[in-house]
C-alpha cells in the first residue's frame, strides 16, 4: 500500500468532512450570544439573515503549504564559495580540513503540508493537534566518481503537535495568549537514500530526517493589541528533550517575532513583519554518517555541529476574509541578516499559503 | 506499513467517528422556535444590550447586591423579546451577579433601561432617569443615551455623553472606546 499518498489524502478528507460539519453549526441560540464579550460583538457582521449563522464555533480548522530554499553558504555571517568548501581531492594537491567537503549540497527544498484542528473548551481554553506532511529535496555536487551530481529526497509524516493555549488576558484593546505544547516523535530518522557514501541506500543526514526523534516541548506567548494599532507579538521556543534512538538530538529554538497588520479593508488585511530565530546546533552524532578518515564528515550536512545560528527575516504578507468563517493568507519571507554555524547553506527565502476556518 | 505510519492513518478516521457525533449533538441542540425567527442584527442588538449593562453603573444599583434589581423595559413588539429573555437568562446561570427583571414598557411601572424601536413621548415618567437606547438613528428620541447605527455591515453604537451625565449613571472607559461619543 503507498501510505504516502493514501495518509495526506485521508488526513484531508477527515478535515474536508469536518470543515463542511462545522458549516451546519447552528450557533445563534441565546448561550451562545451571552458567551460572547463586547469586542466578539463588535467584530460581527449583520448581512447574513439565516438563523444557522456561524458566529463563533468550538472547532477551528488550518491547512497550511509552508515552503522554504536554502542555498549558497555562510560561515558566521560571511558568504563562503561553493568552491571554497569543495574539496578537490587527494590529486588536487588541495589539503583536507574541517572546513571542507568532498560533498556539498546545492540547493535544499523543504515544503510542509500542515494539517491543525483546534477545539476551544471556554473562551480561555484552547487546544490545537497539527500533524505535518513533509517533502525534501537536496542536489548535490561531489568529487565521487558517478555521483558528481545527485539528487536525495525524502517525504512522509513529520512530527505532531498537541498543544494547548489558555487567555492570559483580554480587553478591548489587547490579548496574551500562553501556549504550551508537546511535540510526539511520529516523524521518521531513518530515511534512506543513495549517497556516495556507499553502493544502494543509506541512512541519509539530519535535513533529510523528517522528526526528531525525541519529545519536544513548543512553548510560547503571544500578544496581541487589536487598538489604534494592530500588532501582533510572539515570543516561542521549541525545547528538545533527551537524545533519540540515532543518538543525538537537534538544537532548541528560540524565536521572537512581531507584525503590523494593515486594515485596508474589513476583509483584505496586508502586513510586515520582522523575526529573529536562534536554534542550537544539533547534540550528539548520527554515527552511521561518518566515514572512516581523520576528516570522519563527508558533507557539511553531516557535521552536527554545523548547524543552527541567528537569522533575522522580514515577513510580508495579507490575510483574506473569503468568507464569514473562511480566511486565506499568503505570506513571503526574505532572511534580512544570518550569523550561521558554518560553513552552513544559508536560507535564501520562505512562503506560506494558509486557509482557516478560525473559531 | 509501519506501526506510525497505522496510526497516523487511522487517526483522522477515529477523529471522524469521534467528532461527528459531537458535532451532530452541537446541530441538535435546542433552540427556541420564536428565536429561530430572529434576524441576525436584532440578535446582535440584544447581546449588545445586556453586554452594556456590566459597563454601566447605575448609582442606586449595585451589581452586587440582588435586592436592588434593574429594572429592563423593552418596548411593545420588541422583534427580539424573547432571545433578549433567553439571553439574559443564560448571562445568569453563567456568572452575571446583578439581579435583572425584564418588563414590557406598557406593563412597566419605572424603567432603569430602557429600549426603544420607535419614538414615545418624552414625558413618559416610565423613563425618567432611565437609559435609553433606541434601535437606529432613524428613531427620533431626544432623551436617547445610546443609538445603534450601522456602519460597513457591522453593527455600531453611538453614546450621547450630554444624556448620560444628566441621568448620574457612570459609563466605563472599556465601553466608550467602542463607541462613538456626541
Amino acid at each position: 500500500m503507498n501510505t504516502k499518498r493514501i495518509i495526506p489524502a485521508t488526513w484531508t478528507l477527515a478535515i474536508l468532512a469536518l470543515v463542511y460539519s462545522g458549516y451546519s453549526f447552528p450557533q445563534s441560540t441565546p448561550s451562545e450570544f451571552a458567551e460572547m464579550s463586547l469586542t466578539d460583538l463588535f467584530e460581527q457582521t449583520i448581512d447574513d439573515p439565516s438563523v444557522s449563522v456561524l458566529n463563533r464555533s468550538s472547532w477551528s480548522f488550518t491547512f497550511q503549504r509552508k515552503s522554504a530554499e536554502f542555498k549558497e553558504f555562510l560561515e558566521g555571517d560571511k558568504r563562503v564559495s561553493e568552491d571554497e568548501i569543495l574539496w578537490g581531492g587527494p590529486k588536487s594537491g588541495e589539503p583536507r580540513t574541517d572546513k571542507n567537503f568532498p560533498v556539498v549540497p546545492g540547493k535544499i527544498v523543504q515544503t510542509a503540508y500542515l494539517f491543525s484542528v483546534g477545539y476551544a473548551f471556554n473562551d480561555s481554553w484552547r487546544s490545537h493537534l497539527t500533524v505535518p506532511y513533509l517533502e525534501q529535496n537536496t542536489d548535490h555536487i561531489s568529487i565521487v566518481p558517478n555521483y558528481s551530481t545527485f539528487e536525495i529526497e525524502s517525504s512522509g509524516v513529520g512530527d505532531t503537535v498537541v498543544s494547548a493555549s489558555y487567555k492570559l488576558s483580554d480587553s478591548a484593546r489587547a490579548d496574551w495568549w500562553v501556549t504550551a505544547g508537546l511535540s510526539i516523535p511520529t516523524g521518521s530518522i531513518d530515511e534512506e537514500g543513495d549517497t556516495p557514501r556507499a553502493p544502494g541506500d543509506q541512512q541519509l543526514p539530519y535535513t533529510m530526517q523528517l522528526g526528531s526523534g525525541t519529545y519536544d516541548f513548543p512553548i510560547g506567548v503571544s500578544y496581541h493589541s487589536k487598538g489604534s494599532y494592530d500588532i501582533n507579538l510572539a515570543l516561542a521556543a521549541i525545547i528538545r528533550s533527551g537524545t533519540n534512538d540515532n543518538d543525538y538530538r537537534l538544537g532548541n529554538s528560540y524565536s521572537l517575532a512581531g507584525r503590523y497588520n494593515f486594515h485596508f479593508s474589513d476583509v483584505l488585511k496586508p502586513y510586515l513583519g520582522l523575526s529573529i530565530n536562534y536554534t542550537d546546533s544539533i547534540h550528539g552524532a548520527d554515527t552511521s554518517l561518518l566515514v572512516d578518515s581523520p576528516y570522519p564528515y563527508p558533507a557539511p550536512i553531516t557535521n552536527p555541529d554545523l548547524f543552527g545560528g541567528t537569522k533575522i527575516a522580514a515577513r510580508a504578507g495579507v490575510s483574506w476574509q473569503i468568507s464569514e468563517h473562511y480566511r486565506l493568507a499568503i505570506e513571503l519571507g526574505k532572511p534580512l541578516y544570518q550569523n550561521l554555524n558554518g560553513p552552513q547553506t544559508r536560507e535564501d527565502w520562505r512562503s506560506s499559503l494558509q486557509i482557516s476556518r478560525p473559531f | 506499513m509501519s506501526r506510525i505510519s497505522r496510526a497516523i492513518l487511522i487517526l483522522p478516521i477515529a477523529l471522524g467517528l469521534v467528532l461527528q457525533p459531537s458535532l451532530s449533538a452541537a446541530q441538535g441542540a435546542p433552540t427556541n422556535a420564536a428565536n429561530a425567527t430572529v434576524s441576525k442584527e436584532s440578535k446582535l442588538r440584544a447581546a449588545y444590550l445586556l453586554n452594556f449593562i456590566k459597563f454601566i453603573n447605575w448609582p442606586n444599583h449595585s451589581p452586587d447586591d440582588p435586592r436592588t434589581p434593574l429594572s429592563i423595559c423593552l418596548q411593545d413588539a420588541t422583534p427580539f423579546e424573547e432571545f433578549f429573555r433567553d439571553l439574559a437568562s443564560s448571562a445568569s446561570k453563567a456568572n452575571d451577579k446583578r439581579t435583572l427583571q425584564i418588563y414590557r414598557l406598557s406593563e412597566a411601572e419605572h424603567c432603569d433601561y430602557t429600549y426603544l424601536h420607535r419614538p414615545v413621548l418624552e414625558d413618559n415618567l416610565k423613563l425618567e432617569g432611565s437609559v435609553v437606547v433606541i434601535s437606529s438613528d432613524q428613531v427620533l428620541q431626544k432623551n436617547a443615551a445610546i443609538i445603534f447605527y450601522i456602519a460597513e455591515r457591522k453593527l455600531r453604537f453611538e453614546i450621547h455623553l450630554e444624556n448620560i451625565q444628566t441621568l448620574g449613571v457612570t459609563v466605563s472607559s472599556e465601553l466608550l472606546k467602542l463607541a462613538k461619543i456626541k
